[in-house]
């Protein structure tokens, strides 16, 4: 049953893989969990308010707004507490709380210190530089 | 004694209509997104971006789901007895539930915030069980389907399961070792997305294989398998090469891309000798299969060209992704879908078959400006974002995306009309002999007679 086995090979091998990335994956870099999360312990804000949808974070995500990545290096948690008040241009005024706003503010500051995008130069390298790790 | 491909029919048919209704969901939300993207302002409270965005995107993928699963339930029951369609009802309650509440769920502005999978990570539990359901009634009818092409079981064999992999591995996140560290919760999140649909492709692919070939299509030679399965385990990691994933998955994905240059090659070759031997007058099931591989090449030339890396770093987080991946891979899976439907379900009459050559044509008018609009926008962007802020940016692109709701209305035309054809199709009983008209005229001959008995009775 030759297809059986290649279906079998594959799927084993995928098995494997993920295995490896769970694995080898994030070395160093976990965060405190209630940064992460709500105080309550309840879905980060990022996830329950679906920033993804407008915002990226290393480019990944919708394209309806700015990336995201270094907005916490480069203009500062006042700034971020302002537009989330405020709302600016077409990102609406979202209704949060101190505590969620404060919850955003610290999630972005870490992904803030995950690494930078985007790159600043055609010449940089493409793969960013974390050989060793963050 | 009752018909088998009849009950097959009867077993595919709430499923086709799942997928027509989803694809011009998907379409209505595509369309209602672009007019956000054009004119930002427009958002407003009822329906935010962040609501159309992943509505969009389920719709997508529920049609697709609903197609495949269609086709398997018309293979399966009309060639075994009671109990395949007693499962593929259930199949199909489990498919509509996940549809409904997951629908819902964003509608009301309940998110799970993932990529592609934004619904409450709760409903992907009616999806998973409709998988399993799907994955027994392949089994029931495997020694069928591989004696009709061992090609087109092995892909639709590995494509199921890749497809609930990377449904389970999408929801690993809520494990906290993984969940709580960004990286590893963004690397497995990836991994998970590029196995769900890479298990998408191939299922449709390899429906397509089984619906248009003549011949029993012999399975791959294996050095063709071997770097089939490099690529499928290794790329993708180049969903994100700037990301701070590990070094050696990045270097994986890189060299997995571009060894799947050789079964590009191979695609391209017979894309080229297929145009040549199509003929001017084909029937629906061409003209769609021919668009399927028209942007199947598209879809797998431009991704291997934006997995180069110093290119990936002008086009990734921009437009050219989107058009990439929405446009060309989930408008192939789409087409794929309604070529099932309508081998199974044969259009109705000679203006039928015209309606679905009018919509293949103006999906493919659609795809090829979005391909021109968005790939310029994207492009502009990529090199921009050097030196300018996003505001610059958007500054320099805005004018340019005004164009976008243009190209989605005649999308959602193509979109109703290949839907329509279809709903149609499934609905009629008598598909070969009697035309809407003739249906039309049938039934006010009866209402006028009723009538008339009504009256001479009084």
């Amino acid at each position: 049953m030759v297809p059986f086995k290649r279906i079998f090979i594959l799927i084993i091998l995928n098995i494997a893989v993920a295995t490896t990335v769970i694995l080898t994956a994030g070395i160093g870099n976990d965060a405190d969990k209630d940064e992460l999360l709500n105080y309550s312990g309840e879905l980060s804000v990022w996830q329950s308010r679906n920033c993804i949808a407008c915002h990226s974070i290393f480019g990944l995500g919708g394209h309806l707004g700015p990336d995201l990545t270094n907005t916490y290096g480069e203009k500062g948690a006042a700034y971020i507490d302002f537009v989330l008040t405020n709302g600016l241009q077409n990102m609406p005024k979202f209704k949060l709380s101190q505590t969620e706003k404060k919850q955003l503010i610290l999630y972005l500051e870490h992904v803030n210190e995950l690494g930078k995008y985007p790159l600043d130069n055609f010449s940089d390298n493409p793969f960013g530089d974390y050989y060793g790790g963050q | 004694m009752v018909d088998s491909e009849h009950i097959g029919k009867k077993a595919s048919l709430p499923f086709f209509i799942l997928a027509a209704a989803a694809f011009i969901l998907t379409g209505i939300f595509g369309f209602t997104a672009s007019i956000v993207t054009a004119f930002g302002e427009v958002n407003h409270d009822l329906l935010p971006f962040e609501k159309i965005r992943p509505l969009h995107t389920l719709f997508a993928i529920v049609g697709v789901l609903a197609g495949l699963h269609g086709w398997v339930c018309f293979m399966t029951v009309k060639r075994s007895k009671k109990k395949s369609f007693s499962l593929s009802v259930l199949g199909f309650s489990l498919l509509l539930l996940f549809t409904v509440g997951a629908g819902l769920s964003l509608f009301f502005g309940k998110f799970s915030g993932r990529e592609y999978f934004s619904w409450p990570t709760v409903w992907s539990v009616p999806l998973i069980l409709s998988l399993l359901i799907l994955i027994y009634l392949l089994c029931k009818t495997f020694s069928h389907l591989y004696s009709k092409s061992p090609e087109g079981f092995w892909l639709v064999g590995f494509g199921v399961l890749f497809i609930l992999i990377g449904q389970v591995e999408s929801a690993l996140w809520l494990v906290s070792h993984i969940g709580n560290n960004y990286v590893r919760d963004l690397t497995v999140q990836w991994h998970g997305i590029d196995t769900f649909f890479a298990g998408l492709n191939a299922f449709s692919y390899g429906i397509g294989v089984f619906v248009l070939q003549k011949d029993p299509k012999p399975l791959r030679k294996k050095w063709l398998y071997a770097i089939a399965v490099f690529s499928l385990l290794f790329t993708f990691g180049h969903h994100h090469y700037v990301s701070p994933q590990p070094h050696f998955l990045k270097i994986l994905a890189f060299i997995a891309s571009m060894i799947a240059m050789f079964s590009f090659v191979k695609h391209l070759r017979a894309y080229r000798r297929k145009s040549k031997e199509r003929t001017a007058t084909k029937s629906a099931n061409e003209a769609l299969f021919g668009s399927v591989e028209l942007w199947t090449v598209v879809s797998f030339g431009s991704g291997i060209l934006f997995a180069i890396p110093q290119l990936n770093l002008i086009i990734h987080g921009t437009y050219l992704i989107v058009i990439h991946a929405m446009g060309s891979m989930i408008g192939v899976q789409m087409m794929l879908v309604f070529t099932a439907g309508f081998s199974i379900f044969k259009p109705v009459n000679q203006k039928s078959v015209n309606r679905i050559k009018l919509g293949v044509r103006l999906t493919n008018i659609s795809l090829i400006l979005m391909w021109i609009l968005m790939g310029i926008t994207g492009l502009i962007k990529g090199i921009m974002r050097f030196d300018y802020s996003y505001y610059e940016i958007n500054s320099a692109t805005q004018y340019s995306l005004y164009f976008l709701p243009v190209l989605g209305s005649i999308l959602l035309v193509a979109l109703y009309l290949l839907s329509s054809s279809l709903i149609i199709s499934s609905v009629q009983k008598n598909k070969d002999v009697v035309s809407t008209n003739k249906l039309v005229k049938i039934y006010f001959n009866k209402i006028n007679n009723s009538l008339k008995y009504l009256t001479q009775t009084k």
